[in-house]
């Protein structure tokens, strides 16, 4: 199809009417509806592909606590090594204690172990301090004065209270 | 509404529809469907068959695209209607294909008979397909738009006389390219 000679400057008519095809009113669309459900479709499944991968996510944080616990567990559980239950358990800041044969312990270094291992590896406040008092009753001056640096922090404390109460004592008599 | 509000507003709509909001995405749609279906008529030279089809890849890919647009570059409307350009090329270009395999058919079979040749809606659409994007949008504006010559050169910043000297080469160039 040829168009007519074109007049430049002027409107033409041929060129006009082909480029004003398709034009005017469209009138209601019949794909309206269903292109929108589609692309809503699109919407909805990318939602739920976020939600599945946050879930993911979250799961996979969950397990790796899980299996953190887990390692940490078996960790503490794990049996000593036969060196270490030769050795003597080391004191309440870890430092060694010196090793003395069960048989040579006297009572109040006795009365002293079950004070620590009350303290340190039941948790036992109570009974730890009813033990300390008593090895400090039975202890002399010389052995409550050995080693300040092996006592826990609950023996520590009752020995500073317990000299405070000499010296308030003493100050009182004099 | 002015250009900062109108990226503003693009912006949370973009947002919302990437979060998964239905409601957003209705409303987008409901905005731009109907000037984006004439466009793409227009484009495929009336053929409303073809422009059904087109229109409806259209939004599923701008859909699928939607973290891609930037209310920045340019208005959503007009992103969907760089879309919809590529999707209708696409298209030409595969009915382009379809018609030569079946010319090369038919003419194997009956050499004298006369060759079949695209219909006149389908000359319009590669037409505008083939021109500049400059030509297509004035003549956009001109027959699709129903502006003056002053009404565009005002939107474009231009004067009246560039505008009918654009008009006039944009004419030309769908003339010349028509009739090849």
């Amino acid at each position: 199809m040829t168009l007519g000679p074109n007049d430049h400057g002027q409107c033409d008519e041929p060129v006009d009417a082909l480029l004003r095809t398709g034009t005017g009113p469209c009138g209601v669309s019949p794909i309206r509806e269903t292109t929108l459900a589609r692309t809503i479709g699109v919407i909805r499944f990318r939602r739920h592909v976020r939600k599945c991968i946050l879930a993911a996510s979250l799961a996979g944080c969950y397990a790796a606590g899980l299996a953190t616990a887990g390692l940490q567990t078996r960790a503490r559980h794990e049996a000593p090594s036969p060196q270490a239950a030769r050795s003597p358990s080391p004191g309440p800041r870890g430092l060694p204690r010196p090793a003395v044969a069960p048989a040579r312990l006297s009572r109040e270094e006795i009365v002293r172990r079950d004070a620590d291992r009350s303290l340190l590896e039941r948790g036992d406040v109570k009974k730890a301090t009813r033990q300390y008092a008593l090895y400090l009753k039975l202890a002399s001056a010389d052995q409550r004065a050995s080693s300040p640096e092996q006592d826990s922090w609950l023996l520590m404390a009752l020995k500073d209270a317990r000299s405070r109460e000499l010296k308030h004592d003493r100050v009182k008599q004099d | 509404m002015d250009s900062a509000a109108r990226v503003e507003r693009e912006r949370l709509l973009r947002r919302a529809v990437l979060g998964g909001d239905e409601g957003a995405w209705r409303t987008w749609y409901d905005e731009a469907f109907d000037a984006l279906y004439a466009y793409i008529l227009w484009r495929c030279g009336g053929r409303h068959d073809q422009a059904d089809e087109v229109a409806q890849e259209t939004w599923l890919t701008a859909v699928r695209r939607i973290r891609r647009f930037d209310p920045d570059r340019g208005s959503f409307a007009a992103w969907l209607r760089g879309l919809a350009a590529n999707v209708l090329r696409h298209h030409l270009r595969r009915r382009s294909r379809q018609w030569k395999r079946e010319e090369a058919a038919k003419s194997a079979e009956t050499a004298l008979s006369p060759q079949p040749q695209p219909d006149h809606a389908d000359r319009i659409a590669a037409t505008l397909d083939a021109v500049s994007e400059r030509h297509e949008a004035v003549l956009r504006a001109k027959y699709l738009d129903g502006l003056s010559v002053a009404e565009i050169a005002a939107r474009w910043n231009e004067t009246p006389k560039a505008i009918e000297s654009l008009l006039t080469r944009a004419r030309q160039a769908f003339r010349e390219l028509f009739e090849k």
